[in-house]
């Protein structure tokens, strides 16, 4: 049996995670329409370069600052080469769904061409603590801290600076914060980087939390669209709440599958299952606003 | 038999089971503009029914029947709650619901035997065939598409069909001239499921064995690529478009056994399909075939 202070950890663990990888894609989803399911990728890609540099000898933290460059760097990759063209033909939004599919169909697998199918692990030296009587690592507590840190320097920007400003506009209504003269191809090449960013260092931390394989961002892409939806696609903030939401309900959930006598291998299926129910009842999210002027 | 044309039997047994396969989802995204990312469930459900019911002794039939009953009532109630939402929505609820099948085929060792999968799935008429065995299935299963395939054309050229169209152009025009699209749409879904339904039950009595991992979501992106490329909408596209792919997954894998190729197979099978994606989409979004749509004349 788990212990309240553990749950209470691995609610936190989980849902920074969530949150650190929710932001790309909820911003993404926001501003140019569609659900971009090559984040996966994103978030694998950082872990794999920050795997090379461990291997070249850097350590933990100038590895994922790098990875947040290189994660960063492929989001403006991915819009140059497959969305912009997509999007200058005027493609709706499933097909430029389905060209993300096929963008991380690649990256996937050139990754594991490079890097092989076999699990993977980093070199850091990682050390454990107990705080009342709950395990937490070291990478542990960096998730956690990473994500306020995260969160209180996205709220800045949102909020303080002209890039904020012009993100939230743009997010709102492109076609008018063109017409007013925000430079809206700025604005999307900065949200892919600093969303891309942000999820390259979530599969740094994660691969160091839990192993590095080809489908590390893939595993988690379906509980991490859960969380942008239950929180409003585009809303920041709404993403963080539902980021706790979910992983409440999955280190939850899990005790109660046991209690049930039901198999824990069902715990994925809990963020799934909070997916296809907000989706049903409730699809403008938690913290979302129907729009007038969108399809429903 | 001679190992080449034992290669070539094997990629058209493929090539028909997942023709079926295209088929059905055409009918969904391409007919009607169902946006189903959920494909491989329907197919596991018709796989797995059927093996299970041929494994405890019944006639392959039954099993072939109970696998299109429990993937269309399975669609059925898919389609009640999904088809209001709108696409894009769709389709991330299929995915979510094609995983949490899988997930269920893999906890539920009691039915399914978990991880392990199904073996010694029975084959068809395995005593009676006067014929090679792999020979008869080619036909058997080229019998079940050619079927299929002149069902759905007379399903599509049907009234019926054109209020499919009708949604898929418009679906408030369709309402307007009072058609209930949802029953519609949800009936076009059911027919979808039911066909992937028999794709299944074809697939896992050809290979006598069936595990979760076949039915990972890589398999509807896999169909997807076969409708995208043969071209939304068009029947005889997507057998092209379904051929090509299968045809590109059978020779990579048996690439590796003829040289070396430098590449893993699953690899580079999976770089193609992404790339064949994208480049459709972005230069030939009707497909290698554009459907032939009716001109009205003015």
């Amino acid at each position: 049996m788990i212990n309240a202070a553990q749950l209470l950890v691995n609610i936190l663990i989980t849902g920074s995670l969530y949150a650190l990888m929710a932001v790309g894609l909820t911003m993404v989803y926001r501003i140019l329409r569609f659900a971009n399911f090559a984040h996966a990728e994103l978030i694998t890609f950082g872990a794999y370069v920050a795997y090379t540099l461990n291997q070249l000898g850097f350590g933990l933290y100038p590895s994922m600052l790098l990875a947040l460059l290189a994660s960063g760097a492929l989001g403006i990759a991915f819009d140059s080469a497959v969305f912009r063209p997509l999007r200058n033909r005027g493609a709706d939004t499933i097909s430029l769904m389905v060209a993300s599919i096929g963008a991380g169909l690649i990256v996937r697998h050139v990754l594991q061409e490079t890097y092989g199918a076999q699990i993977l692990s980093y070199r850091f030296a990682l050390k454990s603590y107990e705080v009342f009587g709950a395990r937490i690592s070291q990478v542990q507590i960096g998730i956690i801290l990473a994500a306020v840190v995260a969160i209180l320097v996205f709220h800045l920007i949102l909020t303080r600076t002209r890039l904020g400003k012009a993100m939230r506009a743009t997010s709102d209504n492109p076609t008018l914060a063109m017409a007013s003269g925000i430079p809206v191809d700025r604005v999307v090449l900065a949200t892919w980087f600093l969303g891309g960013g942000i999820a390259g260092v979530a599969g740094v931390f994660r691969a160091a939390d839990t192993r590095l394989i080809p489908t590390l961002g893939w595993e988690v892409l379906l509980p991490v669209f859960a969380v942008v939806l239950l929180g409003g696609i585009g809303s920041f903030y709404g993403a963080i709440i539902a980021a706790y939401v979910i992983a409440f309900a999955e280190n939850v959930g899990v005790l109660i599958l046991a209690s049930l006598g039901l198999h824990t291998g069902y715990r994925p299926a809990i963020a799934f299952f909070i997916l296809i129910l907000v989706l049903i009842f409730r699809p403008q999210g938690i913290l979302g606003v129907r729009l007038g002027g969108e399809r429903e | 038999m001679s190992t080449f044309l034992s290669y070539l039997v094997d990629t058209f047994i493929f090539i028909n089971i997942f023709t079926i396969l295209a088929l059905s989802l055409n009918l969904e995204v391409g007919v009607t503009r169902l946006m189903n990312f959920g494909k491989v469930a329907f197919f596991a459900i018709g796989a797995y029914s059927s093996a299970l019911v041929t494994l405890a002794g019944y006639p392959f039939w039954l099993g072939l029947a109970c696998g299109i009953v429990i993937a269309g009532i399975t669609g059925f109630l898919v389609s009640i709650p999904a088809l209001r939402l709108r696409e894009d929505y769709l389709a991330i609820a299929t995915i979510a619901f094609g995983e949490i099948i899988r997930i269920f085929l893999l906890n539920e060792r009691w039915l399914t035997n978990g991880p392990i999968g199904l073996r010694g799935i029975p084959r068809p008429m395995k005593e009676v065939v006067p014929m090679d065995y792999q020979t008869f299935y080619l036909l058997f299963s080229f019998a079940f598409l050619v079927a299929i395939y002149l069902f759905l054309h007379r399903v599509t050229s049907s009234p019926f069909g054109r209020v499919l169209k009708a949604i898929r152009e418009d679906e408030l025009v369709a309402q307007a001239l009072g058609k209930n699209t949802f029953r519609f749409k949800a009936q076009a879904f059911v027919l979808g499921s039911s066909i992937a339904g028999i794709a299944g039950s074809l697939f896992a009595h050809y290979l006598t064995f069936i595990s979760p991992d076949m039915f990972m979501p890589t398999v509807t992106f896999a169909v997807w690529t076969m409708v995208v490329v043969g071209g939304r909408g068009n029947a005889l596209g997507i057998v092209a478009g379904a051929a090509l792919i299968q045809f590109m997954e059978r020779t990579t894998r048996i690439m590796k056994d003829v040289a070396d190729i430098g590449i893993e197979p699953t690899n580079l099978r999976m770089i193609l399909l992404g790339l064949l994606l994208i480049l459709f989409i972005m230069y030939r979004p009707q497909g290698i075939f554009r459907e032939k749509k009716y001109e009205v004349a003015r």
